[in-house]
């Protein structure tokens, strides 16, 4: 008995002493496994304090009133640097940990893009973002902006604002002032690159703290301008001429100079900031998004009757159009390339003919990349049938290694989509725990979207590819990240398949 | 089984070598290039040298000292040029904690352990996975070390560790001698996270972390803004050259891990699950009580071996030092579920092949006395602990090495 226990403790620290090394290189792998049991989260109260209120608004749309350009300076190099796509006001923080202020009201603000142009103190030079609130909703403050020249606009009369905070990439402390000019105060800025987000705490103390926490319900406007550090309010002008200076577009002395601002449900960016009357030469009037500091605000929807009838539809519309494909199958694979004979055939559910056709190319032309993606895509299709794990693990590592040389080897745009959409499916279907492929997944289908959207032909496909960046971003754990996936596919004619994907995610 | 001055034969020794070699290769030298990879080589050979010689002399007190020291000493200038390069500052601030991208800390646990379950949310504003210290990382670890060899990870592992392991034997003698009446000291630590564990639970982040930490001196630590962090500055500074470097060179004992480290008495608790032990045979003891002096933690007194309990007290560290002090062989690293100290699977094959003739027997009792060496739970335990502490640190190492042919070459120490 003694012996064979020795034996057995033996082999026990055998397997003791081979797990060490066997738990760090698959590291990853238990990570996977871990987080499927926990779902750990940090504690929102590092990160500014439990979100009261998310607002999406669309990618795209930093165009004001419909038809603003950027100043023709190389600063402002690519779309997206004043486009506003979310903001979050969070719950009044008290006695915070590991912060610099122990009381503190936090705001977000992100952009579809940010970069650093000019050396600002924060890495995001191109916005000014002007956030005027109306903390008690009743009747009081103002109607008129700070400094009647910087954004050229009016405030509902049903909200006047009663404090506005300014942040901008350029000092080291943005700013808070109230409608009477009796309190101003230092507004902290923090900016994550990554989130292309930029935060504003604003220190709670005396009646202020008062004042917020008192609050039930704020109204916020939210207006984005470009940063021009001698403009008024640092607000960039708008002309009618894009120049080096001044943005382009404005149809009036009146036009105001915000390029995007956040509306209410019912109202439309464009028409609310054309609202300017010239015969009154009255500025546009914009409207707040109400803030309810006892619940969940936002411009989420859910519409459960509604996904049930797409996804109904969807099913349809997938089975009458993989029918459809059979059917033309005979007729026109015959007169295609050899290449997009593969293409058709797997469309069509046709597998074991696209094999035979992706190999026939692949014995002529080895490198070709769309048959490299197509046969990756299949065998790690095949993998994934398979019974036997190894075997499975073993055939869909197969068809990655294809699928990288093909994303590798692919020299036009058709090559790159071709590619990029092979290894994208593959990596939004292979389990996550075990292959960790879902951020690069994202990264393909957001690859192909541009490629597609740049095309411009299959505006649909390319509302569709966001959609599948998005769905392999959720799975990575990247809600952030796959909320603007879904604001960008919002930018194109919506199919069936995204309307449903945006509804699921709350998004009209 | 069989040892040869508590060393193990050549064959054992070149064996496990050679296995260390593909491990330290795996992880330190395979897939890099240029500078990390000379660097890589270099470490590697420095520590197949320490191992092989930790194994062939049987000397484990001094060879772990030096790779315990090593990898202390090498980790933290590149922790620090590495959090520099990826956010421009060693500071921790809100700037950080908004994104939550801190490195998780093994301290750490201590503390958050039960708020974050409270919570059901991390109470410490860390990257929670898919980073090199990500909270699921580390907890893995945790989780691992644990299960293999319970607070053994104080002597092998933890990358702090190595401070104030190296000040307390700096003096040659005990300037300031702890007498027996004094020797639950090494209790304090219980204490201690005691009190981390409640001041947690009430300000649900970690009290350790932010206020006690001396490990923040020379890793990240909280710029002084006001007069909460000045005081957090002040004991920072304080407990990081009292405890780790102080108190250890004067007393010769381990005083952060022994009395601070909340880590390192929730380790004493949770590592009784832990696989390996350390033994004392206490018929072959002497009672000569060398092996209590030299405990760095206090772990072993009059007790542990007069009353024939066998085993030390709850707080060891299974450094090694007394096994390798201990002039009887009375002490050994073991199993759990034994009271003897080895295993001796082949003890009786070598044997039967020792005592016959010819050259084929001969190769015979020196293969079965180098498996019996190989699977005895010391050569085990050394291979396990040495693996996991290479792979902890050294990783480390490797980058710190790589940063100084970096400065010598193109003047800076960061990379990016």
């Amino acid at each position: 008995m003694g012996k064979y226990k020795n034996i057995l403790l033996t082999a026990a620290g055998v397997l003791v002493t081979l797990s060490i090394p066997l738990s760090f290189i698959f590291g990853g792998v238990l990570e996977s496994a871990v987080d499927s049991i926990l779902h750990a989260k940090n504690d929102p109260r590092f990160s500014g304090g439990e979100e009261i209120a998310r607002f999406l608004d669309p990618v795209g749309d930093d165009n004001g009133s419909g038809s603003y350009e950027y100043p023709l300076n190389s600063m402002f190099d690519s779309k997206g640097y004043l486009d506003l796509v979310r903001y979050v006001v969070h719950k009044p923080i008290t006695h915070a940990p590991w912060s610099d202020d122990l009381d503190f009201w936090q705001l977000a603000v992100t952009f579809d893009k940010t970069a650093n142009a000019d050396e600002s103190v924060y890495s995001f030079s191109h916005p000014v973002i002007h956030i005027y609130i109306d903390l008690d909703g009743k009747v009081g403050g103002s109607v008129e902006t700070v400094d009647p020249r910087a954004e050229k606009i009016r405030f509902d009369p049903e909200h006047p604002w009663d404090i506005m905070i300014q942040l901008d990439g350029h000092h080291m402390m943005g700013k808070l002032v109230s409608f009477d000019g009796k309190i101003k105060k230092p507004v902290r800025v923090y900016f994550d690159k990554e989130k292309n987000t930029v935060y504003g705490r604003i220190i709670l103390d005396d009646q202020f703290v008062k004042m917020v926490l008192d609050g039930r319900k704020t109204y916020h406007y939210v207006l984005i301008g470009g940063y021009d550090h001698l403009g008024q309010g640092n607000f960039l002008t708008v002309k009618k001429e894009s120049t080096l200076r001044t943005g382009g577009g404005a149809i009036s002395e009146l036009s105001t100079n915000v390029f995007d601002c956040l509306v209410p449900k019912g109202k439309i960016q464009k028409d609310v900031l054309s609202s300017f009357d010239e015969k009154a030469g009255d500025f546009a009037v914009v409207y707040p998004v109400e803030v309810d500091s006892k619940g969940k605000s936002g411009n989420s929807v859910r519409n459960d009757a509604e996904i049930a009838r797409l996804t109904a539809l969807l099913e349809k519309e997938e089975l009458a159009d993989r029918k459809k494909k059979q059917n033309e199958l005979p007729g026109i694979v015959q007169k295609e390339s050899p290449e997009n004979t593969v293409a058709l055939y797997f469309h069509a559910g046709e597998f074991q003919k696209a094999e035979q056709t992706a190999d026939k190319i692949l014995l002529s032309s080895p490198d070709n990349p769309i048959a490299l993606a197509y046969k990756g895509s299949l065998l790690a299709m095949k993998g994934g049938k398979t019974k036997s794990v190894a075997e499975a693990m073993r055939m869909v590592n197969e068809g990655y290694v294809l699928m990288d040389k093909a994303v590798r080897l692919a020299s036009n745009d058709v090559e790159k989509i071709t590619a990029c959409i092979a290894r994208g499916s593959v990596s939004s279907s292979v389990p996550e725990s075990v292959f960790m492929k879902s951020v690069q997944g994202a990264e393909d289908f957001s690859e192909a979207a541009a490629i597609s959207a740049r095309l411009g032909g299959m505006q649909m496909q390319t509302g569709e590819l966001y959609i599948n960046a998005c769905i392999c971003l959720e799975k990575a754990g990247q809600n952030d990240k796959a909320e603007l996936m879904c604001m960008r596919a919002k930018q194109y004619p919506l199919s069936t398949y995204t309307r449903v994907n945006l509804l699921k995610r709350g998004i009209e | 089984m069989i040892t040869k001055n508590r060393g193990f034969s050549l064959p054992t020794v070149i064996f496990l070598s050679l296995l260390m070699f593909m491990n330290t290769g795996l992880f330190l030298i395979a897939r890099n290039q240029g500078l990390k990879l000379v660097s890589g080589a270099l470490i590697t050979a420095v520590l197949i040298g320490i191992f092989a010689a930790m194994m062939y002399t049987g000397n484990i007190s001094r060879y772990r000292r030096i790779f315990f020291a090593m990898a202390a000493f090498l980790f933290f200038p590149s922790f620090i040029a590495l959090l520099i390069e990826q956010r421009g500052t060693m500071t921790i601030c809100a700037d950080t904690a908004i994104k939550s991208e801190n490195p998780m800390c093994h301290i750490t646990f201590a503390g958050i352990t039960i708020p974050s379950l409270l919570n059901q949310a991390v109470t410490y504003p860390v990257k929670i996975s898919n980073y090199f210290a990500s909270f699921y990382s580390m907890l893995i670890i945790w989780i691992v070390a644990t299960l293999a060899f319970g607070r053994g990870w104080c002597s092998w592992v933890c990358f702090y560790g190595g401070w104030d392991d190296t000040f307390s034997r700096l003096s040659k003698k005990e300037r300031i001698k702890i007498s027996s009446k004094n020797d639950k000291i090494r209790y304090f630590g219980f204490t201690m996270l005691i009190f981390i564990m409640c001041a947690s639970l009430v300000t649900m982040t970690s009290v350790y972390c932010e206020w006690i930490c001396p490990w923040k001196t020379i890793t990240e630590f909280t710029p002084v803004t006001g007069i909460a962090s000045m005081i957090m500055f002040t004991v920072m500074i304080f407990t990081f050259f009292g405890f780790a470097i102080v108190l250890p060179f004067f007393t010769r004992k381990r005083f952060q891990c022994m009395t601070l480290c909340p880590f390192g008495a929730l380790q004493s608790l949770v590592g009784k699950i832990g696989f390996y032990k350390v033994r004392i045979d206490t018929d072959k003891c002497t009672k000569c009580m060398k092996c209590v002096r030299v405990c760095p933690t206090m772990s072993l007194n009059e007790e542990c071996i007069n009353e024939k309990r066998g085993k030390p007290l709850i707080t060891c560290t299974m450094c090694g030092e007394c096994i390798s002090e201990c002039p009887s062989k009375a002490i050994d690293y073991s199993f759990r579920g034994t009271k003897k100290c080895g295993a001796g699977i082949f003890e009786s094959l070598h044997s039967r092949f020792a005592s016959r003739d010819g050259i084929l027997s001969r190769i015979a009792a020196v293969i079965f006395r180098s498996c019996d060496e190989i699977l005895s739970p010391r050569a085990l335990f050394i291979f396990a602990a040495f693996t996991f502490g290479m792979i902890m640190s050294s990783g480390f190492g490797v980058s710190t090495v790589e940063r100084l042919m970096n400065l010598f070459i193109n003047g800076t120490f960061l990379l990016k």
